[in-house]
């Protein structure tokens, strides 16, 4: 992840190596909001999550207004580190964090089932709709889409819309594309390997374009961020399995990046928040939680953040919403994730 | 017999104790019926709502754990499993509930999952899930296990898959249910309730219209009720249709009573004006001893009439009203003879008395000496002069009191005759009698459910038996 210009007036801190716990998890930013009514820092509240810092920027922004009596930190961790911090009730600076948001929605709904995350009920998240939560513990506040994220520049002819025509596509011109397609690298990112498993559920074809990926050469990539990073630069030409929130950002910033909705399936992902059992600020972690999921908060993720980007129109049927159920527990199962990344690694690195 | 007619009294007696509503206590009853039921339903839809959703989550929960178990499998000497998705989804389908699971070797070593979930008393069994229920990290669950037996390294190796689930949606599923059929419950017992009180109101019906009908009638109306009553209802209009045909009766007779009445006091009462006035005319010097005899005769008439009217009021009234008392025939017997020894005297007439001394009755002591003291006077009256009457008292085979003359007697036509009121028989003509002394006798003889008889006295004369019931027949007929 490449840190990105921070706003004037917040405070930054870089504290990865500084202030690094116990349990080894790496904080790969923080920043700190101080509290806006200066005399009355009434609590602090210290959030976790996966989601970017900028991202969370005008969300935090806009909370604070409502809430000015708060100080916040938002912490940004990979899935598996935020996964950690919770399991692990891991504290930072003595303190603990008190919200955990990830788009790795298997390990929070580990959390859950495992007894990890708190009850948060109020008027707002009794509104919610049956996707959006689970046990009343765990919070969806997003939808995004699974996309194929490709450089305009090096597309003269119409891209592929599907995962088949881009299987055909890559096996025809092996050439023109070695070394310039990523993908996840479902062992180290965690959403990576959601959307891995989530796809060789779906259909066979992801098992094949895993192959072809093994056989150009695929670059492996921790996060969307690199991915979209990669396309922009040239580096690449087809990104798998890509935010579509993140990739619809760049290209309203300027980058030449298309995105594709594959028309054969789209996976839906829902970014939750939840709140720990070790969490010392349930209070204001449930407001965090109601303003997320509230009007004004999804009016800032579709606005200010772009979390949420318009979904293809008119093609709802391509679209496969991830369920928050007890069945993403089985990808967990370590008998099961061994087997599956063993399989994975097998496929990518066939023919290398 | 009442000649003051008081109007008769409704709301005093048995009419008007303490009102209880009849539609209350039956309403009362079929709702403590109706509850009971209501609570009845109310717990077997609860027990068999809790077998339904048991066999429920049993189901998924045991799909789930043989599901796992079909992909145990040996690789390389090792056991392993490839967890279905669908095991562990179609748990998530019901419900929010918390999924737990383990798969362990037979010797106890976990191969994938939970370490420390329950586990069951009894060994699991081969494709045929075993459930119970346990606690697990603070919450209750409900627990599938299968055994799974398979080959691995010529060793054959039992395997134990656990799947585990929270009961909330089971708790919310059993309380809705359990709501719906409180509801199911509260609905019968209201709408019970409703259709009981239409049905009892229906049923009253009846009543209400014989009380409109009673009520509307006018003071003088006796004639029967006429409603359409049920059966169960009939025997009440009955009675008191009889009862008002008994009201009838009794007022014409006190009616046709003060008629006759009014009539024989006026008739002497005219004859003794009549004769005032005739000697009142002749003057002082005129007046013959003839004529004030005839006076005094008169008025002598009047008096005993009105006596005797007033007497029978006073009777009739006691035999109907008063406290019935255990008494002595012999001693009442004694009493009336001694009331009318003077009379006896002046005309030389003894009395002769056989009296049985335990012969006992239940009555009104006034109105029985009144009676006998009439027979004694109309014996004194219509016997021979110098001549002795028989008073005798038996007690078998009936109490009895009898009076016996040797006067001319009454004959066998007339009987029935001179016991109704102003009715003499023949041979009274020349004395002086108001026709009301046996009839008297009579009616305090039925107060007391005794009966008058006048036989022949041999070898002439009138023998007048008051018969009474046996006592102890008369107590129970009470």
């Amino acid at each position: 992840m490449i840190p990105r210009a921070f706003s004037a007036g917040l405070v930054l801190l870089l504290v990865a190596a500084l202030l690094q716990p116990a349990a080894a998890i790496e904080i790969e930013e923080a920043r700190s909001y101080p509290a806006l009514r200066e005399a009355g820092a009434r609590s602090l509240l210290h959030v976790i999550g996966t989601t970017e810092a900028d991202a969370m920027d005008g969300i935090v922004r806009t909370f604070r207004a409502l809430q000015p009596d708060v100080a916040l930190i938002y912490h940004q961790a990979s899935s598996l580190d935020v996964y950690k911090a919770i399991e692990g009730a891991v504290t930072f600076d003595g303190q603990s964090y008190d919200l955990a948001i990830s788009s790795a929605m298997d390990l929070q709904i580990k959390l859950v089932n495992d007894g990890l995350a708190r009850r948060h009920r109020s008027l707002v998240t009794t509104r919610l709709p049956r996707w959006a939560s689970w046990r009343e513990r765990i919070f969806g506040f997003t939808r995004e889409p699974a996309v194929i994220a490709y450089d305009m520049k090096a597309f003269a002819e119409a891209p592929p819309q599907s995962r088949f025509e881009l299987l055909s596509l890559l096996r025809s011109e092996e050439g023109r594309f070695a070394g310039r397609v990523a993908t996840y690298d479902p062992k180290v990112s965690g959403l990576g390997y959601l959307f891995a498993t989530q796809d060789s559920l779906q259909s066979e074809t992801y098992w094949r374009l895993m192959e072809v990926f093994g056989n150009l050469s695929a670059r492996l990539s921790c996060c969307s961020g690199e991915m979209l990073d990669l396309l922009e630069s040239g580096e690449i030409a087809v990104a798998y399995n890509v935010l579509g929130s993140y990739a619809q950002a760049r290209r309203a910033a300027g980058a030449p990046i298309g995105i594709i909705y594959p028309q054969d399936y789209t996976l839906l992902m829902v970014r939750t928040a939840l709140i720990p059992a070790s969490s010392d600020n349930a209070e204001d972690a449930g407001k965090f939680i109601d303003f997320l999921v509230s009007p004004e908060g999804q009016r800032v993720i579709a606005g200010e953040a772009s979390l949420a980007p318009a979904l293809p129109e008119g093609d709802e049927g391509s679209l496969i919403p991830i369920r928050l159920g007890p069945g993403l527990l089985v990808f967990l199962d370590s008998l099961k994730r061994r087997a599956f990344l063993s399989e994975w690694e097998s496929a990518v690195t066939a023919k290398r | 017999m009442t000649v003051g007619s008081s109007p008769p009294d409704w709301s005093s007696s048995t009419l008007a104790a303490p009102a209880w509503s009849l539609r209350r206590r039956l309403i009362g009853q079929l709702l403590l019926v109706f509850a009971g039921l209501a609570v009845l339903l109310y717990f077997s839809v609860q027990a068999v709502a809790g077998r339904a959703a048991d066999a429920t989550q049993d189901n998924i929960l045991g799909a789930s754990a043989i599901a796992i178990a079909e992909q145990v499998r040996a690789v390389e000497g090792a056991i392993t499993v490839d967890l279905p998705y669908a095991a562990l989804e179609m748990l998530g389908l019901a419900g929010e509930d918390r999924v737990f699971y383990r798969v362990a070797s037979g010797r106890g070593a976990l191969i994938t999952g939970y370490p420390d979930l329950p586990d069951s008393a009894l060994p699991g069994r081969e494709d045929t899930p075993l459930f119970f229920t346990g606690r697990y990290r603070g919450d209750t669950v409900r627990v599938a296990s299968v055994r799974r037996s398979i080959l691995t390294g010529g060793v054959r190796e039992t395997v134990f898959i656990t799947v585990a689930q929270t009961r909330e949606a089971h708790g919310a599923l059993t309380v809705s249910i359990a709501l719906s059929a409180a509801g199911v419950g509260g609905g019968f017992l209201a709408l019970a309730g409703l259709l009981a009180w239409i049905a009892i109101s229906r049923a009253l019906k009846p009543v209400q219209e014989i009380e409109r009908a009673i009520a509307a009638r006018a003071s003088d109306d006796f004639s029967p009720l006429e409603t359409a009553a049920p059966r169960e209802i009939l025997p009440l209009v009955d009675a008191i249709n009889a009862f008002v045909e008994r009201l009838r009766l009794t007022l014409d007779t006190s009616q046709q009573f003060i008629a006759e009445a009014a009539h024989r006091i006026r008739t002497p009462l005219a004859a003794l004006k009549a004769q005032a006035e005739v000697s009142l005319k002749a003057g002082p010097e005129r007046t013959s001893e003839e004529s004030l005899r005839r006076m005094l005769r008169a008025a002598d008439e009047t008096s005993q009439l009105t006596t005797q009217l007033l007497t029978q009021a006073m009777v009739a009234f006691r035999a109907e009203r008063a406290e019935r008392q255990r008494l002595s025939l012999a001693s009442l017997a004694r009493t009336a003879a001694r009331d009318l020894e003077v009379a006896a005297e002046m005309r030389g007439i003894d009395f002769r008395m056989d009296l049985t001394e335990d012969a006992e009755i239940e009555g009104d002591e006034i109105a029985l000496l009144e009676a006998i003291r009439n027979l004694l006077d109309n014996a004194i009256k219509y016997g021979p002069p110098d001549d002795y009457i028989e008073i005798s008292v038996r007690a078998d085979p009936a109490p009895e009191v009898s009076v016996a003359d040797h006067g001319p007697g009454v004959p066998r036509k007339d009987r029935d005759k001179v016991l109704e009121r102003f009715r003499r028989g023949a041979v009274s003509e020349d004395t002086l009698g108001s026709g009301l002394g046996l009839s008297i006798v009579r009616q305090v003889m039925r107060a007391h459910r005794g009966r008058v008889r006048l036989e022949d006295n041999s070898p002439q004369g009138l023998c007048a038996r008051l018969v009474f019931p046996p006592l102890r027949k008369q107590g129970k007929a009470r």
